[in-house]
């Protein structure tokens, strides 16, 4: 029973749909609220504040290290991306069979290429901060992510009704996002 | 006569002093004497504590006490600031930004159970005899971690990573850093970019190891109903299980080798780099394991060969 459900296909299909799926979604606005809340609640504060005199600075629940201006607005537009994404995601992966999936898969990459770029544009600040060697590392990597979107949109061109072709281009999406994403956060840690 | 040298001599020391405020950092780097500072705090034993040192060194070692004590060796006139609570404390170099820290190598003791966080730059960090979770980030130095951890995420971008412990949670990621890991656990996560990542002796129950152009050499063995991915867009794929393995092994590849008798042939064809074949290898006592304890291995590269074996 176990053998004949692992044979099947519709089984096989589900395991490559699911791995498929984004691997991070950003909470909600409210959700980042109370996390933010809990977490400013128990930020760890340096000698300097502790040891700041309560007559001179009122007291206050905003953190220590205050978020630069900007941070809540770019994880808008990250949980916008994030979602615009899934959304894409979703849908090119409920049509895999009997379709024209050349259309789809552009969308897609064209829904992709967008947010990164945008994600690209802010992580560009970010990027100065740090070193010279580390910004070259940075603009390598992201080259070879590229050329490896390239070969993929090249073959799914040359065989558009491949699922684990697709399924290979939205992984690679989902790695440069998440190697982006990634830079942000280390640059902004600067 | 008199005043007007007073009033010059008052005005050079001045601007001497707002010039060597100005330039603090310059000053800094021309006293090259290295400092030595030691410091202390109390902390619980699963406390927390945070480290940051841009550029040098962090090594730290677990202990059996509950107090954190740092040894400071700064290559500069920087302070060293620290404090908190018995529950959490943050303590590291008083520098601006990555591209002008001033070097310095911290030694700290801490409780073993401890959570630890360290951020660095072009920073080598090295953590050791220490059972608390390790959150580790860097950018051009390496990362050593051994002992036994509970968890350990580390990430670096060009540093290497090396993991020499079996935590129960493994995160580790670098751009085109080497990364290595050797032990036993039940949830990793491998990832590099260009990076090349070498598994040796590891026992293993879920994995995820990919790369973009970087090789991955697994050496180990994958734990019953167990569920391995290894992928990599443009680098080789060697897969070597453990005779105590029995998986289902799923490859694709330009060139696959499952280095068994009987195993299916690389396909031909336009999607050949994608269409998967699959093999089953019996390990343990060589009678085969019940189809729901296999394990799920699945093996692909896009551009690079797969090879899959047992010992």
């Amino acid at each position: 029973m176990t053998d004949e459900l692992e044979k099947d296909p519709r089984l096989k299909r589900l395991r490559e749909l699911t791995a498929a799926l984004p691997r991070e979604i950003e909470p909600a606005g409210e959700a980042w609220d109370a996390i933010r809340s809990r977490i400013d609640a128990s930020r760890v504060r340096t000698i300097t504040d502790v040891e700041r005199s309560p007559a001179t600075e009122a007291p206050s629940a905003t953190p220590i290290a205050g978020r630069a201006p900007g941070v809540h607005a770019a994880r808008w537009r990250l949980a916008a991306a994030a979602v615009l994404i899934v959304g894409a995601t979703g849908w090119l992966l409920s049509r895999t069979s009997g379709r024209t999936p050349a259309p789809e898969t552009e969308l897609v990459s064209a829904r992709y290429e967008t947010t990164a770029r945008e994600l690209e544009a802010e992580m560009a600040r970010q990027l100065s901060a740090l070193p010279p060697a580390t910004q070259d590392v940075v603009k390598q990597s992201l080259a070879a992510i590229d050329v490896a979107l390239g070969d993929l949109r090249r073959a799914l061109a040359g065989d558009p009704k491949n699922a684990a072709l697709e399924q290979y281009l939205v992984t690679t999406y989902e790695r440069k996002l998440d190697f982006i994403r990634r830079v942000r956060t280390l640059g902004s840690a600067m | 006569m008199v005043n007007l040298q007073a009033t010059r001599l008052t005005v050079a020391i001045a601007l001497g002093l707002l010039l060597a405020d100005a330039f603090p950092v310059r000053a800094q780097t021309k006293q090259a004497k290295p400092v030595t500072v030691a410091r202390g705090w109390p902390l619980e034993r699963d406390g927390m504590i945070r480290l940051h040192n841009y550029n040098g060194s962090v090594t730290v070692e677990g202990w059996d006490r509950d107090s954190v004590h740092i040894a400071a060796t700064i290559h500069g006139s920087v302070p060293l600031f620290g404090g908190g609570s018995r529950r959490a404390i943050k303590t590291g170099l008083e520098t601006g930004d990555a591209n002008t820290s001033i070097p310095a190598d911290l030694v700290v003791w801490l409780p073993r159970q401890a959570k630890l966080s360290v951020r660095g730059a072009m920073t080598v960090i090295e953590v050791r005899a220490f059972a608390g979770t390790i959150d580790a980030s860097s950018l051009s130095g390496r990362i050593a971690i051994s002992g036994s951890p509970a968890e350990v995420t580390a990430e670096t971008m060009d540093g290497s990573v090396t993991v020499s412990a079996s935590p129960s949670f493994l995160r580790a990621r670098t751009a085109t850093g080497a990364l290595t890991w050797s032990g036993q656990s039940d949830d990793v996560t491998l990832s590099t970019v260009g990076g090349e990542i070498v598994v040796n002796r590891a026992v293993v129950r879920r994995a995820r190891i990919e790369t973009v152009t970087g090789a991955i050499g697994f050496d180990g063995t994958v734990q019953s109903s167990g569920m391995v991915s290894l992928e990599s867009h443009s680098g080789d794929v060697s897969v070597t299980l453990d005779r105590a393995t029995s998986a289902v092994v799923s490859a694709a590849s330009p060139a696959v080798f499952f280095g068994r008798p009987g195993s299916p042939p690389t396909p031909a064809g336009k999607d050949a780099s994608t269409r998967p074949v699959s093999a089953t290898f019996s390990g343990g006592t060589g009678k085969g394991a019940a189809s729901q304890e296999l394990a799920q291995v699945s093996v692909r590269s896009f551009k690079g060969r797969v090879t899959v074996t047992q010992r």
